[in-house]
């Protein structure tokens, strides 16, 4: 029996996850049972696919330079000085990194758009009849929205691995007669690199698979792959070059989880143990250094979240709570068909779902991820982790190509999006429960049998207590995830039972203050239920807090 | 040489090193001896430049070294953790110092110092990839390469296990003298310090409580922390001292200095089982009853309680016949036995 049970996440894998790119697969390559490559040749010759890779190629690359060149200086700060407020910056840029794309996007609207803040004060100073400020659905705002998400990644993982590297090194070289400049050429740059690079690297793969920012704030004239796929599928219902772009950037993001393993592997492999070199500010420079990343910081991460929050509050130059006030009305003529505030009971059902779902499955993966056999486990965790290196949108995608005919004719189902937020779910629970039961020592387990302890007991008596926090973790992850999930929604949502984001995404696309009010409202509620899930997650958390 | 007055430093508002005056001479190995925590590696921090004097200086032949930042001090410093660094390779370690202050013939150098502690040929070898005693060595060529003006090691031999320990000890002490280096060498193990040391500085909690040379701290400590350190135990309280006689539980004995207590040095001990005169040529008998007898390998260690109350430690060699538990036996104290101590910490 308990096999059986142990099994049931592979099987559910092997149903939602890996059935899907086969069809994606057989989408692709086959039409009517015979192997047609028209999808492929078309994207292959077409100049527009063409120019669509080679823009969320260089869009990464650029966006991944300007992180690092932000976020660096930041890391350097944070690994050395302890200030007021150093905990506080670390979890904002956490908390901009867990938020979801379309709250990062109303945000970035709230603040820069045609009717954000900034146009709002120039228009009325300047009387202007015009928005001054046009970075909506320009590459510029891309860039910051992807540097604002991707700050702390890069700040997260080099800041734990510098501050981990011993003193001593640094010490030690000045002692034997280097300094200034030369420090950094000798000794910080090949101590900190792997940490860069691995940072680099997700952080490159992370705006490689943009969606929501492209989508939203990039309006009809960019798209990066992701974003063709949805276009393809949705708007001009061209399956087959969907397809094939899908079987593209899933070869991509495999190659790029590759090199990431590799040279994480080795980021963690060089760690010491922990020598806090940490210390207050003391000289001017040091101080000017600090107030420097702060400020920068506070601007980049601080604002867009800001501004949204009071320009929900702001109602035609005045305070006012009407945009919240009206979400509990269903308008005529909505293109959400429902009452905005339907949107937010739909997501806390499915988050809820969502939650128990995946807590069971990955509960399930994590127990035999640590009980098989070594060698069925070293191929078997990756396989869990899968779901995460195909992106959403290529799991939505996948999620109705697959089940869009009897008898799994699940397509515009509501379990449809359950499947689709516990497959990105999953491989948070298990990250987050998979540590805590490895530091469950067997020792403890055999000693509870010999005492009598059958294996339920064992499991309720020993591991539960052991792994209690993890699970509530799990947990919390699980319903973040749910509640944020924009990607694969996009594909698998009915359009009269929205989910927030999807609400969100609508009414910003809408014309009229009224919509993009509501929008802004349901953001800020949409943050305010993930900034506690985040609260809660960094409260619980234990141990390796930097990991990714 | 070095020459170390009046230094103090604290470490977020807490008093580590205080009034620290301390001399090294040229060619000389200096032992700082201490529990750890007492300051001796902050010592050692703050000599190298690493640390912030809140008063007090740092001479090198005469010359402050205030305003000398690290690297231009010409020191060597082997850290306790070695901190080789992990990207570069033996030699590369090694020649780091070399590069840095512009040495030439680097390579000559590199061969010649890993020859000196016994690596010739782990030139190419990763420091990751080595065992505890060939780090040790490595580090330690590291330091001795750029032949600094005064080298200071840090608990060299402290991540080392026991057996490799007391088989390095001898070997450090000739690589230094061979180079003819001046050395600070910490430690907190008193065997250690012997056998390297030419001169042993002992600290406590921040001070010096006593600079000699090796039998000279161990035959005569000038404190109870001393003597307590270095594994001597035998210290009787004095009530008072009156006319050149401290009185003690066990009785008279001179003193010509105040003492806060007296060490009965286990060397000047002997044990007589039949009574004999008292006081026969500088030496005191006192009686006392064997209560604890431990086989200790060559010796028997014994101990011994007087009627006052007061126990003492003796060990007899393994060829003496040994008293029974319960027995009475006479203790023979030698005038020379009877080191007067100081309460330390002051």
């Amino acid at each position: 029996m308990w096999r059986g049970l142990m099994l049931t996440p592979l099987l559910f894998l092997g149903v939602f996850f890996f059935y899907p790119l086969a069809a994606i697969l057989s989408v692709s390559l086959l039409a009517d049972g015979v192997p047609d490559l028209s999808g492929f040749l078309r994207v292959a010759q077409s100049a527009y696919y063409r120019d669509t890779l080679w823009f969320t190629t260089w869009q990464a690359a650029l966006s991944t330079l300007l992180t690092l060149g932000l976020a660096l200086p930041a890391a350097y700060v944070f690994a050395r000085y302890t200030f007021p407020g150093r905990s506080l910056l670390l979890s904002l840029a956490t908390l901009a990194f867990v938020l979801p794309t379309v709250v990062i996007a109303a945000g970035f609207s709230a603040l820069v758009g045609p009717r954000g803040l900034v146009n709002d004060f120039l228009m009325r100073i300047l009387n202007l009849s015009a928005p001054p400020v046009q970075l909506e659905h320009t590459l510029t705002l891309i860039l910051i929205a992807h540097v604002f998400y991707n700050f702390a990644v890069v700040l997260r993982i080099v800041t734990a691995y510098w501050a981990n590297q011993s003193a001593r090194f640094e010490e030690a070289a000045r002692i034997l007669g280097c300094h200034g400049w030369r420090l950094w050429y000798e000794i910080r740059w090949p101590l900190v690199r792997p940490a860069v690079l691995a940072s680099a690297i997700l952080v490159y793969i992370f705006t490689f698979t943009s969606f929501g920012v492209v989508l939203i704030l990039g309006g009809p004239r960019f798209a990066t792959v992701e974003v063709e796929i949805y276009r393809q599928t949705v708007q001009l219902f061209n399956l087959p070059v969907a397809a094939a772009l899908s079987l593209v950037q899933i070869v991509f993001m495999f190659a790029l989880m590759l090199v990431y393993a590799r040279f994480q592997s080795q980021a963690a492999g060089q760690l010491q143990p922990a020598a806090q070199m940490v210390r207050r500010p003391r000289t001017l420079r040091e101080h000017g250094l600090v107030a420097g990343a702060a400020l920068i910081m506070g601007t980049l991460l601080l604002l867009p979240l800001a501004a949204l929050a009071v320009r929900s509050l702001l109602v035609n130059g005045q305070l006012s709570l009407a945009y919240y006030a009206g979400l509990g009305e269903n308008q005529r003529g909505s293109v959400l068909f429902v009452a905005p505030f339907t949107a937010v009971a739909n997501s806390l059902q499915f988050a809820f779902a969502t939650t128990l779902v995946s807590l069971l499955l990955g509960l399930l993966s994590a127990y035999l991820l640590r009980y098989a056999p070594a060698r069925m486990a070293r191929w078997l965790d990756p396989l869990f982790m899968l779901p995460l290196a195909a992106s959403p949108v290529t799991l939505g995608f996948g999620l109705i190509v697959a089940f869009n005919e009897p008898p799994l004719a699940l397509r515009s189902t509501w379990v449809m999006i359950v499947i689709a937020h516990t497959l990105v779910a999953i491989p948070f629970v298990v990250r987050s429960v998979l540590p805590a039961l490895r530091r469950v020592p067997s020792s403890v387990r055999d000693s509870a049998a010999t005492l009598g302890a059958s294996p339920l007991a064992i499991v309720r008596w020993i591991d539960l207590p052991i792994v209690g926090r993890s699970l509530v973790v799990a947990a919390t992850f699980a319903f973040t995830v749910s509640a944020g999930e924009f990607g694969a929604s996009l594909f698998v949502v009915r359009p009269d039972s929205p989910t927030l984001p999807i609400a969100i995404y609508r009414l910003l696309g809408q014309p009229g203050a009224i919509n993009y009010g509501q929008a802004l409202a349901l953001s800020v509620i949409l943050m305010v239920v993930c900034a506690i899930c985040f609260a809660l997650i960094e409260r619980l958390r234990t141990g390796t807090a930097e990991e990714f | 040489m070095l020459h170390v007055s009046g230094l103090r430093c604290s470490y977020q508002g807490q008093i580590v090193l205080e009034g620290i005056d301390l001399e090294v001479t040229q060619g000389e190995i200096l032992c700082l001896l201490g529990p750890s925590g007492c300051g001796k590696t902050t010592l050692l921090r703050a000599i190298a430049g690493l640390e912030r004097l809140d008063a007090g200086d740092v001479k090198f032949s005469g010359q402050s070294l205030k305003s000398t930042p690290v690297h231009a001090r010409g020191f060597g410093l082997m850290f306790q953790e070695y901190a080789l660094f992990p990207h570069m390779t033996v030699a590369q370690n090694v020649a780091f110092g070399l590069r840095m202050q512009h040495i030439a013939d680097i390579d000559q150098r590199v061969r010649d110092v890993l020859d000196l502690v016994g690596l010739t040929g782990f030139e190419r070898r990763s420091v990751t990839l080595l065992s505890g005693g060939e780090r040790q060595r490595v580090a330690l060529a590291r330091s001795l390469a750029p032949s600094p003006r005064l080298l200071m090691l840090d608990e060299p031999l402290g991540a080392l296990d026991a057996n490799l320990r007391d088989r390095l000890v001898t070997d450090l002490r000739s690589i230094i003298k061979k180079t003819g280096l001046t050395a600070i060498y910490v430690t907190h193990d008193h065997s250690e310090a012997f056998a390297v040391a030419d001169r042993i500085a002992i600290m406590n909690e921040g001070h010096l409580e006593q600079v000699g040379s090796p039998e000279e701290v161990f035959r005569r400590p000038s404190t109870e922390f001393a003597a307590m350190f270095m594994g001597l135990t035998n210290i009787v309280p004095v009530e008072k001292v009156s006319n050149g006689c401290a009185v003690t539980p066990l009785g008279e004995f001179a003193a010509a200095a105040p003492a806060h207590s007296l060490l009965l040095h286990p060397l000047g001990l002997s044990l007589v089982t039949s009574p004999i005169a008292q006081s026969s040529n500088g030496c005191t008998a006192v009686s006392g009853v064997v209560r604890e007898s431990v086989f200790r390998g060559e010796t028997h260690r014994l101990t011994i309680e007087h009627a006052s109350g007061v126990a003492l430690t003796l060990s007899i060699p393994l060829s003496d016949a040994v008293p029974t538990i319960g027995q009475s036996v006479d203790i023979l104290i030698n005038v020379d036995a009877v080191v007067p101590l100081l309460r330390g910490g002051s």
